[in-house]
């Protein structure tokens, strides 16, 4: 059981998943962005903390990608443009896509869900690059950091909507 | 805020409580009562457009229905038939075909009659061809008799209790009924089967009352004659009450429209509610559905006032106003949620009026008069830009007064 | 002349959405694009009120085929478009038949802000049941805007110490890392050609 057995296991998994994510489509960018905001409303009804989807959620199209944004791009701690929740975590987020027929392939995304002051760890991460790396033990194409930056994790959840549904009802309830 | 849908089916608001039974002074028991009392009697209910006539007609139908001795048959005759096509006899069809549907259950009970249930069939199979045509009838969409007797059956245990269009509230049971399509019918062919349901239906009940909803929706009184006309001789003829809504232009406007409604024995007017803050009727149709909880009494006296006492704009502002604050992300209503809305109706009201148009609202406005001879003016009044509080009250609906440009002051 | 309050398309389905059922509202298409708009309207109705959503013109549809897909089913949401053309005698007749269009899933009217005078004039129960719910369609609200994109690409620089130019020449190498943040950067930039 060497790390060179690990990393060729690493290997078989990453390339698994790589062409899983390859396989999936989602509507037009535009739906997407419909689908999520419509998801957040509907989560934002649910909770005491006001969040208004309209003025969180972003949209930017050029050149047959998208990209889909909530939050700040790096979190530096608490903003107004941050989703908040009850439990006094915060959730900022980026999702691209690629038009692809008449629909849309994955790209990337990042779903940093930032747990209340005092709470361990301080942060999940949902990761998916853009492609694989070489080291795919290090650094699979879809992780989640468990609140370390140099930790990742393999990731099945390549859906969008299935990492929303993670951080709504399984982490935020969990508090 | 789902208490406040100006477009809910009346009967569902009128089983969920939500109607002030006694807004228009019990008028729909007068309309009943005569019905009842006067086997054959016709009767108008006039009013303009949203100003409860459905409510009060089901109201109507539920009160008759209590009598127990009276059978009630409420016809939305818009939903069944293309009225803008000339269609003589499509009353009649429709009021042959409701009774056949409702006769079965009411007869089978307590115990069956072959005999009768023969020469119901036949009559039935009468009405279908009158109001179909020979060519026209589609077997895969109409019920035959015995997929309808089944139907009836589980119907009649709603007979007696208030469920007006018992069919469609049976769902999966029969498809949709194709509408009655226009046809040249000679009056006289229906005669005869009618004539076979009311001398079983006369058996066991004392008088049928049919209630004819929809016809106010032709606007002009000769629309309104030429379709009606026909159909409500014979139905006076085999003494069938007949309780109808009419355009208002029936009762304002041109002479004609007067000389329908000698046709009939009563005409009810049923008009617009004036705001007045110490009376509050306008303001209990909101309480019925709980605007407390939504709203303070200033705003929904604001509402009452704009809604000009029209029923429907009363509730549909109410409506929007909770919507605007939701949409605002406001606790409650606020005084800029119900200006947002009213604006909106007054602007809705004001496309399309010309200036001289604008210049009869203002006349009105300032001098209170309006001759209601003038086809221009009953335009005003078909559209709800006039409102109607008596045979002599006329006024500019106030949320489009709230918005009409005012004339530059001569001289300023 | 006063105008009808905007409304971006995700208001006009909370709107429905908060209502339930047996409801109507009017929007008003957009001088130009309405086609692109109607999609828009259309898909973001269907995104968020998970129900399908249907386009019926009223300029082609017999009574007997209105009537028919009105109610085929009953439940979901269905839009109605109507022209500036679109004749008298056609908003007459389906005044007429109001009662026969009434249905549980929401209905809107989609038409030219020029219709809206002959809907009062010819068909004033079809307007009485819309009431105040009439909208011009608005600016979506959610498009990223210059100052956002601006703001956005000056945190990544910060954040890594490096500029947008430099980006851009390790995309065009191949040396940028797969991370997510640098996908962001180049569609921020424009440049999604290279990823």
């Amino acid at each position: 059981m060497t790390v060179e057995r690990a990393r060729k296991r690493a290997e078989a998994l990453d390339s698994k998943a790589h062409l899983e994510i390859g396989k999936l489509r989602f509507g037009p960018p535009h739906r997407v962005f419909s689908e999520i905001r419509a998801y957040l409303f509907r989560r934002s009804e649910e909770m005491d903390a006001r969040n208004n989807p309209t003025q969180l959620l972003k949209l930017r199209q050029a050149n047959g990608i998208a990209l889909i944004a909530l939050g700040p791009t790096i979190d530096k701690g608490p903003s107004p443009e941050h989703f908040q929740f009850d439990s006094g975590a915060r959730l900022s987020f980026g999702l691209t896509l690629r038009e692809l027929d008449r629909g849309s392939q994955l790209v990337s995304f990042r779903y940093h869900y930032h747990l209340p002051e005092s709470r361990s760890p301080e942060f999940f991460r949902f990761d998916l690059n853009e492609k694989p790396h070489e080291d795919p033990l290090s650094e699979p194409r879809c992780h989640l950091h468990p609140g370390l930056e140099d930790v990742r994790i393999p990731l099945p959840l390549h859906d969008p909507f299935d990492v929303l549904d993670r951080i709504f009802f399984v982490l935020e309830e969990g508090l | 805020m789902r208490a406040f849908n100006p477009t809910a089916p009346p009967g569902d608001v009128i089983e969920a409580g939500l109607v002030c039974e006694d807004l228009q002074r019990f008028l729909f028991r007068n309309l009943a009562g005569r019905a009842d009392l006067e086997p054959g009697s016709q009767q108008l209910l006039v009013g303009g457009v949203g100003s409860g006539k459905t409510t009060e007609l089901l109201l109507a139908e539920r009160w008759l229905r209590e009598q127990g001795h009276v059978l009630p048959l409420y016809i939305d005759i818009s939903a069944e038939t293309d009225l803008s096509s000339v269609n003589s006899g499509s009353l009649l069809a429709s009021f042959g075909l409701h009774l056949a549907q409702r006769l079965p259950a009411d007869l089978q009970a307590p115990t069956p009659n072959p005999d009768r249930s023969e020469r119901l069939k036949k009559a039935y199979n009468k009405v279908r061809e009158y109001a179909y045509g020979k060519e026209e009838i589609l077997s895969s969409h109409l019920a035959d008799w015995d997929r309808m007797m089944q139907v009836s059956m589980e119907a009649f245990r709603h007979v007696f209790t208030f469920q007006p269009q018992v069919v469609r509230n049976i769902p999966g049971k029969l498809k949709p009924k194709p509408p009655i399509p226009a046809l040249s019918r000679d009056i006289q062919e229906i005669r005869a089967p009618l004539d076979e349901f009311l001398a079983i239906a006369r058996e066991i009940l004392e008088d049928i009352v049919v209630i004819f909803d929809g016809l106010d929706r032709l606007l002009d009184p000769t629309k309104f004659w030429s379709v009606a006309h026909q159909d409500l001789r014979l139905l006076r003829e085999i003494k069938v009450s007949v309780v109808a809504t009419a355009p208002i232009s029936v009762l304002f406007g041109t002479s004609l429209g007067q000389s329908v409604a000698d046709h009939f024995d009563r005409v009810h007017h049923l008009p617009v509610i004036a705001f007045d803050p110490e009376n509050g009727s306008l303001r209990s149709v909101l309480e019925k559905r709980h605007a407390h909880e939504l709203m303070s009494r200033t705003e929904a006296d604001t509402i009452c006032r704009y809604s000009g006492g029209v029923l429907r704009d009363l509730i549909s502002l109410a409506r929007d106003a909770a919507e605007e604050a939701y949409i605002s992300d406001h606790h409650s209503v606020t005084a800029a949620d119900v200006d947002k809305v009213v604006r909106q109706l007054g602007v809705g009201y004001l496309r399309g009026l010309g200036p001289e148009a604008i210049k009869i609202l203002f006349d009105l406005e300032n001098s209170g008069s309006f001759r209601v001879d003038q086809p221009a003016n009953v335009e005003l009044l078909l559209t709800r830009r006039v409102l109607e509080y008596s045979s002599t009250d006329f006024r500019a609906h106030p949320a489009l007064l709230s918005v009409m440009p005012r004339p530059e002051a001569k001289g300023a | 002349m006063p105008e009808f309050s905007s409304q971006p398309f995700v208001d006009i389905a909370r709107r429905l959405d908060v209502r339930g059922g047996h409801s109507w509202l009017a929007v008003l298409s957009p001088p130009t694009d309405s086609a692109v708009a109607l999609d828009a309207l259309q898909t973001e109705l269907r995104s968020f009120l998970q129900v399908p959503t249907r386009v019926l013109s009223l300029e082609t549809l017999t009574f007997e085929e209105l009537l028919e897909a009105m109610q085929q089913p009953s439940d979901d949401v269905v839009v109605l478009a109507a022209g500036a053309d679109l004749a008298p005698d056609t908003w007459s007749s389906l005044d007429l038949m109001r009662s026969a269009l009434e249905r549980t899933g929401p209905t809107v009217l989609w038409m030219a802000p020029d219709a809206v005078a002959r809907l009062t004039e010819f068909a004033p129960n079809i307007r009485s049941f819309i009431g105040p719910s009439i909208y011009i369609a608005g600016p979506d609200g959610g498009l990223m805007g210059e100052a956002e994109r601006q703001h956005r690409l000056k945190e990544l620089e910060q954040h890594y110490g490096l500029s947008s130019e430099e980006i851009v020449r390790r995309a065009e190498s191949k040396e940028l890392p797969p991370e997510p943040h640098f996908v962001e950067w180049l569609i921020l930039l424009g440049r999604g050609d290279l990823v």
